[in-house]
């Protein structure tokens, strides 16, 4: 009987250069379309705003009819009673907030993600409950707490409630931040002879920075866009949000949107030099 | 052999000394962190919860006559708290779905399909709208849905809406207002989370026949249940007792908890019913988040923080 | 290995590995929160204390050694409601400029300060009752409920009329002691003014002359109220006929069913001061409204209309107060005084056309200003028949009988 030999598959020889089928990978557009509809959508608002802060007025309200293209609020944008302190207690408590938010947090971070003790647990659902409790319980039991202890309300009972909920955010950041990082680098500098303190000073903080940078804008972001709680504990101290939010009742004024405006550039421009440098260094 | 002269209750006492100083080292670096949190936030929740046992008035005074019917009467008196509740879980499930719905395939689309150099920069491009205080961005919405708003007059000039019938205060427009406010919280955990999946697993679900759907339901998707469960929380949190987007974009019959607790507080002065529907709310929310943290299994929910 | 389960069943399997609530975690949860709570115990165990006696504090001070013990600080701040005073295309105050400009005192106008009465008044209370100062030297209040509350808790200081000489010269007869404020003690009118249906003539068919016609099915989802309730329940009663100043509890359940069956369908949304941006921009056509707001955009929105409601309608004064924890009295007093005067007053009424505490102000727009468009408007100024419904809000006697008014007018506005 004769079997019929299979004989191993090969090629006849490697393809030649010209030969080589050109496959590019199927081009599936859906994603890449889906996301810049979803940046379009995001945008909207924001053209509105650039485009309301140029459009003319007759009075200090902007309308949805265009009215002709016009610098004039730009020109006279601390003419609106107020708008200028807003902003900058916006930015003062949100610079300060984030820093000490930092200085308390890191500490915790380190260590909730590099030691093992009793009570771990419990810190770590207190950041929980931080996180979880919501803005408007949090503002009115603030409120209520700063009364009985006889406090006024202002600059200070602001920061105090804004660095409670930043230190949750920041230390939440830092603490991935820290476990991804790992300890073999503190240990490396330990055996070369580094104390606990040297080691953290030059050995973590400059591998943290770029996690204390992310962690701050966190916090940054969170204090300077809220709302609800400065609502109940701002006393007369007018943050940006509170500012802007008198005016939905009766019409935006055109120079709040040229602060905002100004924020969004200020942002876009920070976001593109911080992209071009993260591409050199890749 | 000599006897080795230790030294030894010297050297014993400084090793327990420094073994104690590296025990307290956790305590010490979170000592501040811990005081700030129980003094500033914890005392003033749970006081603020005790409040909810007071009875009085303003005239009067409120005293704490642990009054615990009351959690009973604001279900049972003539002010629909419950449905305000129902109403505002509602709201804030839908949100969140949304969100989720619209921030995975963005997420997914950076981490992915996207080259390295490009990936800070798209993400920035999301993130960057998010810089504009969302009261603006809320309120351009306002003008941009009302009446005379250049969107209202598209959709009435391409008929999909009747003349006359209203976008704005519905709870279409409050929900989308959530949505649109939230969108970060969601995209960005879900980003993280789906940066730290190993490309190499979806080339090793492939080599194992997978289809480009199911590596994604049954690898890519668990993989990212974390930041799936933390921007969940991030959202439900933020948009179930939220006031403004109800106030703003909401009509007659959108009022929700977040408002009604606003109410209380600062028309109506009843200081016990604010605090007793802001417990409500605060061991609602604890109940759905553990009752999703257990069934999804993530582990040890505080590990998420 | 052979002998090893490694045919664990499903259910051994889960509990083995997932975590659990333990009983260590329920004593630690329990541990933390019994902590938390005995420090808030201690905090709370006295209460929060009540408002009743703070008037006899008040009632015992020597109001001219008060005010002789204060000084001219340069500055005070000033809460009030949006579009209520003159303001340019560019967002100044010129009167406010003027008075710096005279006495070198500045103001920190805090515009939108104030969107509704019982809000702004539940945000400053908790201070005012601690003693605190509430941030503002200078608020407008309306006469009403609110207004009574901080007068009799002593809350707010006693005007020193011997510092007032423009206020003696010029304010109206009825400025000079309201009813609700006698001897205007405790308050200076800062403005009078109406409530009543505004519409967009253009968006409409029909006429609007009075609540009733809101109830039509043609205006479904096209009308939009305000939230304050003390108006709701005057429109309401108005409509069935009955006088809001003797009204009692059973007018106010039929008053509150009449809105919630006939006028609540066509409804779209209860605004507070918010609902003059959505009128402007068009997104409601027919709202109840102020008669100054109204009036002051007629020049940007021609086909706007505002009606005196044919059934009746409120009539309600703003009034300035100073709180008694106020830093900056005395600026304050300075302003409330430098605003009596024709010139002044007039300039800021040209701009929000309601009704001037100080009397000439009406001539001086006719003559100086020359804006008859003001001075001879009907609406304006309402003839005297159409002045004979105007009705003032229904008086409180108690926190009791207020918390049952609000009770009854409450669902109309939040819903069920």
């Amino acid at each position: 009987m004769t079997t019929s030999v299979r004989e191993p598959w090969v090629a006849n020889a490697p393809l030649a250069p010209g030969e080589i089928p050109d496959r590019r990978p199927r081009p599936r557009p859906a994603l890449p379309i889906f996301y810049w509809i979803v940046v379009g959508f995001l945008l909207i608002p924001i053209v509105a705003m650039v485009a309301y802060s140029v459009n003319g007025a007759s009075r200090n309200a902007i309308t949805p009819v265009w009215k002709g293209f016009t610098f004039t609020w730009y020109a006279h944008l601390f003419d609106v009673e107020g708008i200028g302190d807003a902003f900058f207690t916006s930015i003062l408590v949100a610079v300060l907030s984030g820093t000490l938010s930092i200085v308390i947090g890191l500490p915790m971070a380190m260590a909730l993600a590099r030691h093992r003790f009793w009570g771990r647990g419990l810190i770590s659902s207190l950041l929980f409950a931080d996180i979880a409790a919501p803005s408007i319980v949090v503002g009115s039991s603030s409120l209520a707490f700063f009364l009985s202890l006889n406090l006024s309300m202002g600059l200070g009972t602001i920061l105090i409630v804004h660095v409670a909920f930043n230190i949750a955010y920041v230390v939440a950041a830092l603490r991935a931040r820290l476990s991804g990082m790992g300890t073999q680098l503190e240990q490396a500098a330990g055996d070369l002879g580094a104390g606990p303190f040297v080691a953290f000073w030059k050995v973590t903080l400059p591998l943290l920075v770029p996690g204390l940078l992310a962690a701050f804008l966190l916090a940054f972001a969170l204090s300077i866009d809220d709302y609800v709680i400065t609502s109940f504990i701002n006393g007369s101290r007018q943050t940006f949000p509170l500012f802007a939010y008198g005016f939905t009742k009766k019409g935006m004024a055109p120079q709040v949107l040229c602060f905002g405006t100004i924020v969004f550039v200020v942002a876009a421009i920070v976001a593109v030099l911080t992209g071009l440098l993260n591409r050199r260094r890749l | 052999m000599t006897a080795a002269t230790a030294p030894a209750p010297v050297r014993a006492t400084g090793i327990r000394r420094r073994r104690f100083a590296r025990g307290a080292t956790p305590y010490l670096l979170s000592l501040a962190g811990v005081a700030w949190l129980a003094f500033f936030f914890l005392v003033p929740l749970v006081s603020g919860l005790l409040v909810s046992l007071m009875t009085g008035n303003p005239d009067d005074g409120y005293q704490l006559t642990w009054n615990w019917h009351i959690y009973v009467d604001l279900f049972t008196g003539p002010t629909p708290y419950g449905t305000y509740l129902t109403r505002s879980f509602v709201y804030g499930c839908t949100a969140t779905l949304l969100t989720i719905v619209i921030a995975y395939p963005v997420a997914y689309y950076i981490a992915f399909r996207v080259s390295p150099r490009w990936k800070s920069t798209l993400l920035t491009f999301v993130m960057m709208t998010f810089f504009v205080s969302f009261i603006i961005r809320t309120d351009m919405w306002f003008y941009l849905l009302g009446g005379d708003g250049p969107i209202s007059r598209l959709l009435r000039t391409v008929h999909l809406t009747r003349p006359g019938q209203s976008i704005l205060a519905t709870p279409g427009s409050v929900i989308g207002g959530m949505v649109y406010n939230d969108l970060a919280f969601m995209i960005l955990p879900i980003y993280v989370a789906l940066e730290r999946i190993e490309p190499s697993l979806h080339e090793a679900a492939n080599d194992l026949y997978a289809r480009r759907s199911s590596t994604f339901f049954r690898v890519t998707v668990p993989l990212s249940r974390s930041g799936v469960f933390a921007g969940i929380l991030l959202v439900l949190i933020d948009t179930v007792g939220d006031p403004v987007n109800s106030s703003i974009l909401g009509g007659k019959n959108t009022w929700t908890i977040g408002q009604s607790i606003q109410f209380a507080y600062f028309t109506n002065q009843q200081y016990n019913v604010a605090a007793a529907l802001s417990t409500v709310l605060m061991v609602l929310l604890g109940i759905v988040l553990f009752a999703y943290a257990r069934v999804v299994g993530t582990e040890n929910v505080e590990e998420l923080v | 290995m052979r002998n090893s389960p490694d045919h664990l069943t499903a259910a051994q399997l889960r509990g083995l590995t997932q975590p659990r609530l333990t009983r260590r975690d329920l004593f630690r949860g329990a541990g933390a929160l019994t902590c938390a709570g005995a420090l808030a115990g201690v905090l709370d165990a006295c209460g929060i204390q009540g408002t009743n006696n703070s008037g006899e504090a008040a009632a015992s001070i020597n109001w001219s050694t008060w005010w002789a013990s204060k000084k001219v600080n340069g500055h005070f701040s000033f809460d009030n409601w949006a579009e209520y005073i003159d303001v340019t295309k560019h967002g100044k105050h010129p009167t406010l400029e003027r008075f710096t400009a005279k006495t070198g005192i500045k103001v920190a106008y805090n515009d939108a300060a104030v969107a509704d009465v019982a809000t702004y008044y539940g945000k400053i209370s908790p201070s005012l009752a601690a003693g605190k100062p509430i941030g503002a030297d200078l608020f407008v209040m309306t006469n009403g409920w609110q207004f009574t509350e901080l007068v009799q808790h002593g809350w707010v200081a006693q005007l020193d009329h011997a510092r007032m000489p423009n206020f003696l010269k010029y304010a109206d007869p009825t400025a000079v002691s309201p009813s609700y404020d006698f001897d205007a003690l405790h308050s200076a009118v800062w403005q009078t003014g109406y409530t009543g249906i505004a519409y967009h003539s253009d968006m409409i068919e029909g006429d609007i002359t009075g609540w009733a016609d809101l109830t039509k099915p043609e205006y479904h989802g096209k009308v939009g109220l305000l939230s304050d309730l003390d108006e709701l329940a005057i429109a309401s009663m108005s409509v069935l006929g009955v006088q809001p100043e003797t009204s009692t509890e059973d007018d106010w359940r039929k008053a509150a069913d009449w809105l919630t069956s006939k006028l609540r369908p066509n409804v779209t949304k209860f605004y507070d001061q918010g609902y003059l941006d959505a009128f402007k921009a068009k997104q409601v056509p027919i709202v109840m409204a102020y008669s100054g707001d109204v009036l002051a955009i007629q020049s940007d929105f021609p086909k706007a209309k505002f009606v005196f409601p044919r059934e009746g309608f409120t009539v309600w004064h703003d009034n300035m107060m100073i709180p008694i924890t106020a830093r900056n009295p005395l600026d304050a007093l300075t302003w409330i005084d430098f605003y009596y005067q024709p010139s002044i007053a007039a300039t800021v009424e040209d701009y929000i056309w309601y009704v001037s505490p100080v009397t000439g102000v009406r001539q001086y727009i006719a003559d100086e200003l020359q804006d008859t468009d003001y001075s001879d408007s009907p609406l304006a100024f309402p003839p005297a028949d159409v002045l004979a419904k105007a009705h003032l809000y229904p008086i409180m006697k108690d926190r009791t009988e207020h918390d049952l008014y609000t009770s009854i007018f409450q669902p109309v506005v939040q819903g069920s």
